[in-house]
């Protein structure tokens, strides 16, 4: 009797080992933050730069999120195009963790927030945002005041 | 016998074990960041000020209006709207609100940013048919309750449109004043005197 128990209670123990597993790796989100904490998050609404506070950042990566066509009509000096819809290719998380800060550059607001959003839940700091004033130029704001800050990269 | 009673508790043993395991720290998110992009991205999520106008006009019974702004600058909402600022969203006598299958709530604020930053956590936390007003109060003052007059040069397609934002106007309004419009009437033509035929037989 007890012969055929132990195989019994072997796969038992390796189906509950298994499903474990399972539940623990299968990533659902590689989200870092709650709803509730990214909540908390934009009841602060410092993330949002105007000019002058634009100006006070110190050799930020601007990520113009528009799409490659209006990006390539117009776009800021030492802007990198990351269209919203490829944000979360693997070969940008170096670039989002880096000690730097790093301002999403979006003509539409709601893309604006979506996107920063997005990344700030997935635990990425120093994020900013600045809505560009025009659809596919450059923003007046750019053009005349910060062009040595940018020149640089 | 005994064999199997020490494999009962035993297996009993690892179902309770696996039913007090904690839970994990993001449990309540339903969708991950992919899923979320991708609703982020699809235009069926977000609803101009035409198509809702269009909406209230035909009087669909299911749209609920939710106005994000805080309770001191509730002011002059849409038709109907109830306003649950952003700070209290997940306050539980406004939460069940969101979460729900009956009605299609369309979220605003006075622009965009607000109402976007209730809707991504709405649309992350699974909740269904919650909708964004794009533009917000602002571009439904702009297109529905002051529509602009298009250029003389404007296509047929935009005076159509002028036309149902102006009855739409009426509708929400009341209003029936024809707007100001920048129109002189071309100065006809004179035409030559005829002169008398002079002359001949007579």
């Amino acid at each position: 009797m007890k012969s055929s128990i132990r195989p019994l209670a072997i796969i038992v123990v390796s189906a509950f080992g298994f499903l474990l597993m399972v539940s623990f790796y299968a990533d659902k989100n590689q989200f870092e933050l709650t709803a509730k904490e990214v909540h908390e998050r934009v009841l602060i609404t410092d993330y949002q730069l105007d000019s002058t506070a634009f100006v006070q950042l110190t050799d930020p990566y601007l990520i113009d999120i528009r799409d490659e066509h209006d990006y390539q009509i117009g776009h800021v000096d030492g802007a990198m195009n990351i269209p919203l819809s490829r944000i979360l290719e693997e070969h940008y998380d170096e670039l989002f963790q880096a000690d730097r800060p790093k301002v999403i550059l979006a003509y539409d607001p709601v893309k604006g927030h979506e996107a920063w959003m997005l990344l700030t839940q997935l635990g990425y700091s120093q994020l900013f945002l600045l809505k560009l004033k025009e659809p596919t130029l450059e923003p007046l704001i750019l053009q005349v005041g910060l062009g040595e800050s940018i020149g640089g990269h | 016998m005994k064999s199997r009673e020490i494999l009962s508790v035993f297996i009993l043993a690892l179902g309770i074990t696996g039913a007090m395991l904690p839970g994990r720290k993001n449990d309540a998110i339903a969708l991950n960041e992919h899923e979320l992009l991708q609703e982020m991205l699809m235009e069926s999520n977000y609803i101009t000020a035409d198509e809702l106008a269009h909406l209230l006009i035909s009087g669909d019974p299911s749209i609920r209006l939710i106005d994000v702004r805080s309770a001191s600058k509730f002011k002059n909402p849409l038709p109907r709207a109830t306003n649950i600022p952003l700070d209290s969203i997940f306050e539980d006598n406004f939460l069940y609100l969101f979460d729900q299958s009956i009605y299609k709530n369309v979220i605003y604020g006075l622009e965009d940013q607000q109402a976007t930053q209730v809707w991504v956590i709405t649309k992350q936390l699974g909740y269904g048919n919650n909708y964004l007003l794009k533009g917000g109060l602002n571009a439904w003052r702009a297109t529905i309750l002051y529509p602009e007059y298009p250029a003389q040069t404007a296509s047929k397609e935009e005076f159509d449109l002028y036309e149902q934002r102006n009855a739409a106007r009426e509708f929400f309004t009341g209003a029936k004043a024809i707007p100001k419009v920048d129109f002189r009437p071309i100065a006809p033509i004179q035409g030559r005197k005829k002169k008398k035929v002079q002359g001949g037989c007579s």
